[in-house]
């Protein structure tokens, strides 16, 4: 089934976001998911800026500074809330595996 | 050894795949792509080496467009800050190069790019081709409808098969792209719901065949013209048609150059279009052939007369059966013209009057079509459509009794012919005769009843 947008996140969209709980410019995130991840994740470059355009419209980040063409970006509660979802998602998968195999047969 | 090279590539408008693998070969050859223009793709000379290139589409850009807008820059400087610099761009359509070893992709989200590849589809590429096909398809039923009323025209007559050939290849190229485009977009959906890419395969081959199908029967075509003069007429007005397109493509081009805003382009390039279209074309066309009846040598006598202060002309051809032949006639300013003459591998066709000039009315004429089937079974088809033709031609009588033309049957023995009919409206027998020689099927009409002797001497002039 169509995933509808944003109810749910990529890992992508949930690292930008994540990234954005602090100010930060918006193509510095293409170096700071990579740093946050220890390389697991990337974002594209076409994919990120798609994706902030995305967020803006949507009200899930605002932009807090325009220089020239670098502007800076912020989670807004939206995004806040949409993250907060997510990572309860993430949780209740988390604890599902835990309720069949148990802690002792984590990875 | 040359520094730049111009290239026509044929790829499907979705094809980034294919487009990407051709890029990085060229640049392995020690070609880099510069422009993408509207009369071709032009590479530059390097170093040959390993470049990556991403093919991605930009919705929100216009071929109108003067230059890169604010948003298109601010894209293109996400890409430039891992690595990716823009290598050309055309439209939507923006190229990006990366020398680096493993470069993180410019998308890598596979429901983003699809989204904007469908964004930049639905704006320009799915509207253009859908038009095309709906042309290609009227112009096919055009076709049709001239089948149904001239078949032997079309039989006869390159032109047909060439137009025929023409919008085969634009409906065949048309729906290759659009189901070829819905396939993959139906799969690459599935697939990017797991985060998953999809490779394009785009119809670049199936193009560059018909194109060159298209090219070969073009050049067929120039050849086959009975006569030269129509074979360079015709050659003046491809060359007209690809003047024209190269100037809208020029005027668009010195219009972004001149800094002039999207929609003031796009509406000078529509104009552009519609005035060419119309008024050149039609112009340039009447020109052509204006050119071509004065300075083209004639290959037949022409004589000038007037009548009522009206200039004509007649001509003075060589027929192979005149008034002459079969009747005694102190007049010599008739008229004697091919007024058709074509044939293809299965029928020839052709069309003949002798008509007196208009201030002598009075004299005897004649005219004859000659079928000449050289493919065996449209045999029966053709003597069919013959004797079918004047069938729409009724009249009727001081009671309201409707009759149509008809054939009936006749004596074939006078004629020395294998078959002939006679037209009748009724019980009137006309003077138009329908008479078989072999593979030939004539259509005589003189208008006066030919006497026993003169069909003798017809069947001995055809038969």
């Amino acid at each position: 089934m169509p995933r509808t947008k944003f109810q749910t996140l990529t890992e992508q969209m949930f690292y930008i976001l994540l990234c954005l709980r602090q100010e930060c410019y918006g193509m510095d995130i293409m170096d700071k998911v990579p740093a946050m991840t220890l390389g697991r994740v990337h974002v594209g470059s076409g994919t990120l800026y798609n994706l902030l355009e995305q967020f803006l419209e949507e009200g899930m980040i605002r932009e807090t500074k325009v220089e020239g063409r670098r502007r800076s970006y912020i989670l807004t509660q939206k995004g806040r809330e949409t993250l907060d979802s997510e990572y309860r998602r993430l949780c209740a998968r988390v604890d599902d595996y835990r309720s069949i195999f148990g802690e002792e047969e984590e990875i | 050894m040359r520094k730049t090279k111009y290239v026509f590539p044929a790829f499907s408008f979705y094809d980034r795949t294919g487009i990407q693998d051709y890029l990085e070969k060229q640049a392995q050859n020690g070609w880099m792509l510069e422009k993408m223009g509207g009369f071709g793709w032009k590479f530059r000379r390097i170093e040959p080496k390993k470049i990556h290139f991403a093919v991605t589409f930009f919705p929100r850009a216009s071929m109108f467009d003067p230059g890169p807008s604010e948003k298109e820059l601010t894209f293109r400087e996400f890409c430039a800050h891992s690595g990716w610099d823009l290598a050309a761009a055309s439209a939507q359509m923006q190229i990006f190069c990366n020398d680096r070893e493993n470069p993180v992709p410019v998308e890598t989200d596979p429901m983003i790019e699809l989204e904007n590849l469908h964004a930049t589809a639905r704006k320009v590429y799915l509207p253009t081709y859908f038009m095309m096909l709906l042309l290609g398809i009227m112009q096919m039923m055009n076709l049709i409808s001239s089948w149904k009323y001239t078949p032997l025209d079309v039989l006869s007559g390159h032109i047909y098969y060439f137009n025929a050939l023409c919008f085969f290849v634009l409906i065949t190229m048309c729906a290759a792209e659009l189901t070829g485009y819905f396939r993959w977009r139906s799969k690459a959906k599935k697939a990017a719901e797991d985060g998953l890419f999809v490779a394009t395969s785009g119809s670049c081959t199936l193009q560059l065949v018909l194109v060159c199908i298209l090219t070969a029967a073009l050049i067929l075509l120039l050849f086959s013209f009975a006569e030269p003069k129509m074979a360079v007429m015709f050659a003046a007005l491809i060359a007209l048609i690809f003047a024209i397109s190269a100037v809208s493509v020029g005027a668009t081009a010195l219009m972004k150059r001149m800094n002039l805003s999207a929609t003031a382009n796009r509406i000078a390039t529509f104009a552009l279009i519609l005035f060419l279209s119309f008024a050149v074309a039609g112009a340039g066309t009447m020109g052509i052939i204006r050119a071509m009846d004065e300075w083209w040598p004639r290959d037949k006598e022409v004589v000038i007369y007037e009548h009522n202060g009206i200039t004509y002309e007649l001509y003075k051809e060589n027929l192979p059966l005149m008034v002459e032949d079969l009747l005694e006639v102190d007049y010599d300013g008739y008229d004697c013209h091919w007024s058709k003459r074509q044939q293809t591998l299965l029928l020839g066709y052709s069309a003949a009057y002798q008509l007196p000039r208009l201030d002598r009315m009075d004299a005897p004429s004649l005219q004859y079509r000659i079928v000449d089937v050289k493919a065996g079974f449209l045999y029966d088809f053709c003597l069919n459509t013959m004797l079918a033709s004047n069938q729409d031609a009724w009249s009727e009588d001081i009671y309201g009794n409707i009759t149509t033309d008809e054939y009936r049957q006749t004596d074939p023995t006078p004629w020395g012919a294998d078959a002939a009919y006679q037209e009748y409206n009724g019980d009137n027998a006309h003077s138009t005769y329908l008479l078989c020689y072999g593979d030939q099927i004539i259509e005589l009409e003189p208008d006066w009843e030919l006497s026993e002797e003169q069909k003798a001497i017809v069947g001995r002039k055809f038969g």
